[in-house]
């Protein structure tokens, strides 16, 4: 079953009296359960494209569903809604709330749920679980700028996984570590897609990465290529 | 609490230098705010409450007779107090006032003083209570049966040249004319207060009486003074109720007429003989004898019953006398009459009613009220015709109006009296408008520094949700809807601006008490009596510094408000592209 499907998805960006295409009628299909990577070279288009997917950005024209529901047309608020629920991003720039620490940082998207599917038990047990996944249970208590660059993306890893989601959005996450902690996360993704059945949709341009996906996506000039 | 609530606390803590200085803006704010509320209360507090209280109270109740001449004087103090206090709400303190202006003259040296009589038996009187006697006491002044003593104050003391146990001579005129004086001998000297304060000297209130030539029914104005002054305007309210309450009834004498032959009781009442009520009485009665128009020319005229006359055996020409029981008097007033004219009646009522002439009505009626007054109905078709118990003077709303409603009544030649009811509006407006201009200032200069702490607190919080755009993108990426962005934002400066509130509060009072610590001796400069005993009065009201809060706290609300919800309606995607 696929989660994803993008048809004719064009994106332009206005740029004074013309425009930016970024995204030229791409058409795109992801599996349930895929561990895929998005290649291209910088500005090919693959942060639009991951943006677009995440519901974080709207297509200029084309459909794009996420779990077979169509999301141009859906409010900002049923979006939100969405993104919180099925959908986890894990940044280049880790982008974790500086003034909370690793667990409550990884609470976050539950907690903005407002207690509706979890209680606070459950909240904190599944927090905890996730951070033992990810290896970082001695740094529980600890704020972002206590960790080094592969601790903060491992949070950031377990935040995106903490609401279950049906897809994770990984847009270069590499892209600011050193290549052995690069791999190493990369590992760790490529566990927890075996572990959570989750979704991975990640995007690099780095060709060492490659091998960790089960499908690769190349895209460039805002075309899919392969 | 909610993951909103502990990040907005959170980013306080953060980003300390900002937030420490946009709270000093707000707590600067709150302190000139409280700072300036208290003091205009205190000018406020001091004015209505310590000033006009003495100086002219908040409402006054006046009588004057023979308005050319001026002489103010109720005659009847208890039952216009009576009225007062069953109309009047909120009522502090009442009391009659009994002293002139008078000049004093001490060891070489004169100045004018208000003279005031004290109740021996009122030593809680809160004139008294708020002195600080500094020489003497209360009591030597007061409880002194052997001397004429009087109290002073110390800048009256000082401009007289006198000192404790030193005389002074007091002389003045009394609501009569009389030139009085007296040797008064200084048993008190209190610590000076204000401009006003300082003017005031006072004795015992019965020989203060004697001085005056006034009977102890008598007094020159009802005074009363609010409780609670937080609206002065309120007085006016309570002024309009009060003057509707005064109905002047139609002021009479219920005496006897003695002549040779015998003596009859019977009802006096002064009739008005001009052409505009002639048509009035000339439904009652006919003249028979005699020519009713000396009534308006012979000051001790009277018209009399044919009856009447008949038992009196007198006919017009013929001279006879009235008698009375005067009602604060124990000997019985008497007065001559000449018969001017006889009616004969049309309705028997009037058989034992006689007529006189205003000027030997006002001068008994007035001076000396009669025990028994005979009923006359207020709407009898005759009524306009006779004179009332007193002429109710219309409410006025400013002192131009005051004055020149006073200018007008001297240009009578009223005998009776007139009673006026008054605020503090039209009798201090002088003081009242430094308070308005006081209050103005003071606003106005809260106001420019207001604008400038307004534009600080805008970049600020601008320029923090700027440096924050990638964490709402962040935030709105991961899930959280656009209101809980501006709940965020809204929430951080909410706690910031109670912090800063309650800082600036006390920084308030502690400011407040160190500004009361300094004496100011402005000497006899008028702004003395903005000082309470030399030193800045404030008044910090719980309603005003809730109220200031309450703007500061809706200023940053505002400000946050708009500012973050403009941020949470950026789109997810530029505000993660977003770079600082």
């Amino acid at each position: 079953m696929n989660v994803i499907e993008l048809k004719d998805v064009i994106k332009e960006y206005p740029l004074g009296k013309t425009s930016v295409h970024a995204l030229r009628g791409v058409n795109l299909s992801v599996k349930e359960g895929d561990f895929t990577s998005i290649v291209g070279p910088s500005g090919s288009g693959k942060t639009t494209l991951l943006n677009i997917i995440g519901c974080i950005d709207h297509a200029t024209t084309g459909v794009v569903k996420v779990h077979g529901k169509d999301v141009t047309t859906m409010s900002d608020y049923s979006l939100t809604l969405l993104r919180l629920h099925s959908i986890g991003f894990i940044f280049q720039t880790f982008n974790l709330i500086p003034v909370l620490n690793v667990r409550e940082n990884v609470e976050f998207p539950l907690l903005l749920m407002k207690s509706k599917n979890y209680t606070k038990k459950q909240i904190k047990e599944r927090a905890e679980k996730l951070i033992e996944e990810v290896g970082l249970s001695e740094h529980i208590n600890h704020r972002p700028y206590e960790l080094s660059g592969g601790q903060r993306q491992r949070v950031a890893i377990a935040r995106a996984l903490v609401t279950n989601p049906d897809i994770v959005l990984a847009d270069e996450p590499t892209a600011n570590l050193d290549s052995e902690t690069g791999e190493r996360i990369l590992s760790l993704m490529q566990e927890l897609n075996k572990i959570e059945k989750t979704t991975f949709i990640f995007s690099t341009h780095d060709p060492e990465i490659l091998k960790y996906a089960k499908s690769i996506t190349k895209i460039r000039d805002g075309k899919i290529v392969a | 609490m909610s993951v909103v609530t502990k990040i907005s606390l959170r980013n306080l803590i953060r980003q300390k230098r900002r937030n420490i200085l946009l709270g000093i803006c707000m707590a600067v704010s709150m302190c000139i705010l409280v700072l300036v509320f208290a003091f205009t209360s205190g000018i406020t507090d001091i004015l209505f409450n310590k000033v006009l209280v003495y100086m002219s109270g908040h409402i006054r109740i006046e009588m004057t007779e023979n308005t050319n001449s001026f002489k103010q004087i109720i005659r009847d103090t208890d039952h216009f107090m009576r009225i007062a206090e069953e109309n009047v709400e909120g009522i502090g303190e009442i009391y009659s006032e009994v002293g002139a202006f008078v000049r004093c003259l001490g060891n070489g040296k004169t100045t004018n003083v208000v003279l005031i009589g004290m109740p021996v038996e009122d030593l809680e009187d809160p004139f008294i209570q708020q002195m600080k006697v500094v020489e003497g006491s209360v009591e030597d002044v007061l409880l002194n049966t052997e001397e004429d003593t009087i109290g002073l104050f110390q800048q009256t003391a000082d401009d007289l040249n006198v000192k404790l146990g030193d005389t002074v001579k007091v002389r003045l005129n009394t609501f009569s004319g009389q030139v009085q004086s007296a040797v008064l001998t200084v048993r008190a000297i209190a610590e000076s207060q204000s401009m006003f304060m300082d003017m005031v000297a006072f004795m015992r209130e019965d020989r203060s009486r004697v001085l005056l030539n006034m009977r102890e029914q008598e007094s020159i104005g009802i005074v009363m003074n609010m409780k609670n002054m937080e609206n002065p305007a309120s007085v006016i309210e309570k002024a309009d109720k009060l003057h509707a309450a005064l109905k002047p009834d139609i002021a009479g004498i219920t005496a006897s007429l003695i002549s040779a032959k015998g003596e009859f009781e019977l009802d006096l009442f002064a009739l008005k003989t001009d052409e505009e009520n002639e048509a009035l009485y000339e439904d009652f009665f006919v003249i028979s004898a005699g020519d009713i128009s000396e009534l308006a020319t012979q000051e001790t005229g009277v018209l009399l019953s044919e009856q009447k006359a008949r038992e009196l055996g007198v006919v017009p020409g013929d001279t006879l006398y009235f008698r009375y029981r005067p009602r604060f008097d124990e000997t019985d007033r008497t007065d001559e009459l000449k018969v001017v004219a006889l009616f004969t009646a049309k309705s028997p009522e009037f058989n034992n009613t006689a007529f006189v002439h205003e000027e030997v009505f006002c001068n008994n009626y007035f001076g000396y009220l009669p025990e028994v007054e005979p009923a006359f109905a207020k709407d009898h078709p005759l009524a306009p015709a006779l004179v009332l118990q007193y002429i109710l003077l219309e409410r006025t709303g400013d002192s131009d109006a005051y004055m020149k409603k006073y200018q007008d009544l001297r240009k009578g030649e009223w005998k009776g009296a007139v009673l006026d009811v008054s605020t503090m509006y039209e009798t201090a407006s002088m003081v009242i408008s430094l308070q308005y201009v006081l209050n103005f200032v003071g606003m106005a200069a809260v106001a420019i520094l207001f604008v400038v702490i307004l534009i600080g607190v805008i970049n600020t919080l601008r320029m923090s949700i700027r440096e924050r755009t990638r964490e709402i993108g962040t935030n709105r990426a991961i899930g959280m809807q656009k209101v809980d962005i501006v709940n965020t934002f809204v929430s951080e400066i909410f706690f910031l601006s109670l912090i800063s509130c309650a800082v600036g509060l006390v920084i308030a009072f502690g400011l407040m008490q160190f500004f009361s610590m300094f004496t100011f001796d402005l000497g006899k400069n008028p702004l003395t009596m903005l000082l309470v005993e030399g030193h800045l009065h404030f008044v910090p009201r719980i309603s005003l510094i809730l109220g200031s809060g309450f703007i500061i706290t809706c200023i940053s609300f505002c400000i946050a408000f708009f500012t973050s919800r403009k941020a949470s309606k950026m789109s997810v995607a530029d505000a993660l592209r977003h770079y600082e």
